[in-house]
């Protein structure tokens, strides 16, 4: 682990992320057509944990799963040792912040009223919106950003949630290229303050050979399998 | 206008409008004989008729208004709304049923079937509405209930005798009028404690926006959230539209007229704005159908709204595809 940057000082976390167990899990919306065979495993510590697949290969739902935000068909998730199906959304909201591959289209709210849901303090609102590029938009609506932009926005809102964990799906892919590189640069520099994140993308050439990779996963017709991190990043892709 | 300025505008529009209905009417009356004499004329018009007229006009706009926001809200569709998803019809079919039947009269029988049917539907909408992906399949859904729905009707209607029947379709035309005081004021009162529990879930509203998954990853309760709507707007709907009859428009179109007079779309503000709009809008409503009606019957509440109520609507359609 590197030293934590220093505009990043303030989203030190004082909590370590915890466990998360996966015991016999199976993922998907319909008994009838179960996404995977079951698996089981545990994922540990601070950094990135990248899973990959192709389409459809059921990323979303597992970070959903995973989440607490729907059910596994069959097995269970625990946090920290404790079932996740038995917490209560409030211990939810505290353990993971999460990320949706979309941004929200429908949300009138201003940029700074997304921000003050989750935000101790105007300071700490300004100084994350500042690092995810946005700090011309306090007073915007949502609506009238850019998916890219509001993506970003939503970023911040996650961090601002200062849990543990973060899980992200797709959080690349509305961003222009820029975007992208500065994007993949925040959230490497993140990984440092201790928070583990849980990152489904198919862009993921920015992680080859980091040490800020904690894991990188598939899903596929193979089913879950962990794969050698230090590989070059086009093995992976082959793997899935 | 910032919110602030908006409520004052609209209470001194309420208050103005209350005191000028309560006024003016084909009788005129001597107000402080009305207060000091319970037996005469004066008081008579005025507490048995004008009074609960106005506070049923309040309760009406101001509930119905809020029932449109958190439909809009727990949709995350800008065109939902009692009448619109098939809730209206629900309470409907639930009065069809014990006027036509004669299963039950009086008001309590009414208010119960309608605040029955309107939760029923209400359920049913929310249970099909997992399965949908677009917006545009709710509101088609909602519509084709409603059109079921008033097929059921228009059979029972068909079955009935005739003094049942006259009074369903004299309902149906909807109107502020036929309350008694005590039902009116019970009716103001639910509102005031929906606003009071809605008022405590604002943060969670506002997270909502942000969609269904984000807001519960914040912490926000979805059953909790779910009940507390549920709850609110099938008794809201329901027991209004008992009393009024399938009022038009006012849940739809008030909560997008605040977004176009106010710049605020966060719930702290939007609630208190839509309630303080619906009743604003019942009252000048109530005007149309009781000015014409002061040699004859009046206008039809309903046709009174649909003609205010249709364009806003389309105009607010048009201005989201102008903006998309």
């Amino acid at each position: 682990m590197g030293v934590v940057p220093k505009n990043l000082e303030c989203m030190k976390h004082s909590r370590v992320p915890f466990d998360i167990e996966m015991d016999s899990l199976v993922l998907g919306y319909n008994a009838a057509s179960p996404l995977n065979e079951p698996f089981s495993d545990v994922l540990q510590g601070a950094g990135i944990h990248l899973v990959i697949g192709r389409n459809g290969a059921g990323k979303s739902t597992l970070i959903r799963t995973l989440a607490g935000l729907q059910p596994p068909l069959k097995g269970s998730v625990m946090w920290e040792g404790r079932l996740l199906s038995k917490s209560t959304a409030q211990e939810r909201g505290e353990g993971m912040a999460f990320m949706a591959s979309t941004p929200p289209r429908t949300s009138g709210l201003r940029v700074a009223e997304v921000l003050d849901l989750m935000s101790p303090s105007n300071a700490l609102r300004d100084q994350t919106l500042r690092q995810v590029g946005g700090e011309s938009w306090l007073d915007r609506r949502l609506s009238s950003l850019s998916d890219g932009q509001a993506q970003r926005v939503m970023l911040a809102r996650a961090l601002l949630q200062q849990t543990p964990w973060m899980v992200l799906d797709e959080p690349t892919a509305f961003l222009d290229a820029p975007s992208r590189t500065a994007l993949w640069e925040t959230l490497l520099e993140l990984s440092q303050t201790g928070v583990g994140m849980i990152l489904a993308s198919h862009d993921f050439r920015f992680l080859q050979g980091r040490d800020e990779l904690a894991s990188v996963h598939a899903m596929g017709l193979m089913g879950w399998q962990a794969l050698n991190r230090s590989e070059p990043a086009a093995d992976w892709e082959l793997q899935c | 206008m910032t919110a602030q300025q908006l409520s004052a505008v609209l209470s001194v529009g309420i208050l103005v409008q209350v005191i000028l209905h309560l006024a003016w009417g084909p009788i005129s009356i001597d107000w402080m004989d009305a207060w000091s004499l319970p037996d005469s004329t004066d008081a008579l018009v005025l507490f048995q008729v004008r009074l609960p007229r106005v506070l049923t006009a309040i309760a009406a706009g101001s509930g119905l208004a809020l029932s449109g926001l958190l439909l809009q809200t727990w949709f995350h569709n800008p065109l939902a709304g009692p009448s619109v998803l098939g809730i209206s019809a629900g309470s409907s079919m639930g009065v069809a049923l014990v006027l036509l039947t004669g299963l039950a009269w009086g008001w309590w029988g009414i208010t119960s079937a309608a605040v029955l049917g309107g939760m029923l539907t209400l359920l049913l909408v929310l249970l099909v509405s997992r399965r949908f992906q677009g917006s545009a399949t709710l509101l088609i859904f909602g519509l084709m209930l409603s059109y079921v729905v008033g097929a059921l009707v228009t059979v029972l209607q068909a079955e009935a005798a005739q003094d049942a029947l006259q009074q369903f379709v004299f309902w149906g035309m909807g109107t502020f009028g036929q309350a008694p005081l005590n039902l009116a004021v019970i009716m103001l009162f639910i509102v005031l404690i929906s606003w009071v529990l809605i008022s405590f879930r604002s943060r969670d509203l506002d997270a909502w926006t942000l969609g269904s998954l984000t807001a519960q990853s914040m912490g926000v309760d979805e059953k909790k959230l779910k009940v507390t709507i549920i709850g609110i707007t099938g008794v809201l709907a329901g027991i209004i539209t008992a009393v009024c009859g399938p009022v038009a428009f006012l849940g739809l179109a008030i909560p997008h007229l605040v977004r176009l007079m106010s710049n605020e779309r966060s719930h702290r503000l939007m609630v208190p704005l839509t309630i303080l709009t619906g009743a604003f809008i019942a009252l000048l409503a109530d005007w149309g159908v009781r000015a014409p009606g002061i040699d004859g019957g009046g206008w039809p509440l309903n046709a009174v709204l649909s003609l205010l109520g249709g364009p806003m609507v389309v105009w607010v359609l048009f201005r989201k595809t102008w903006n998309a």
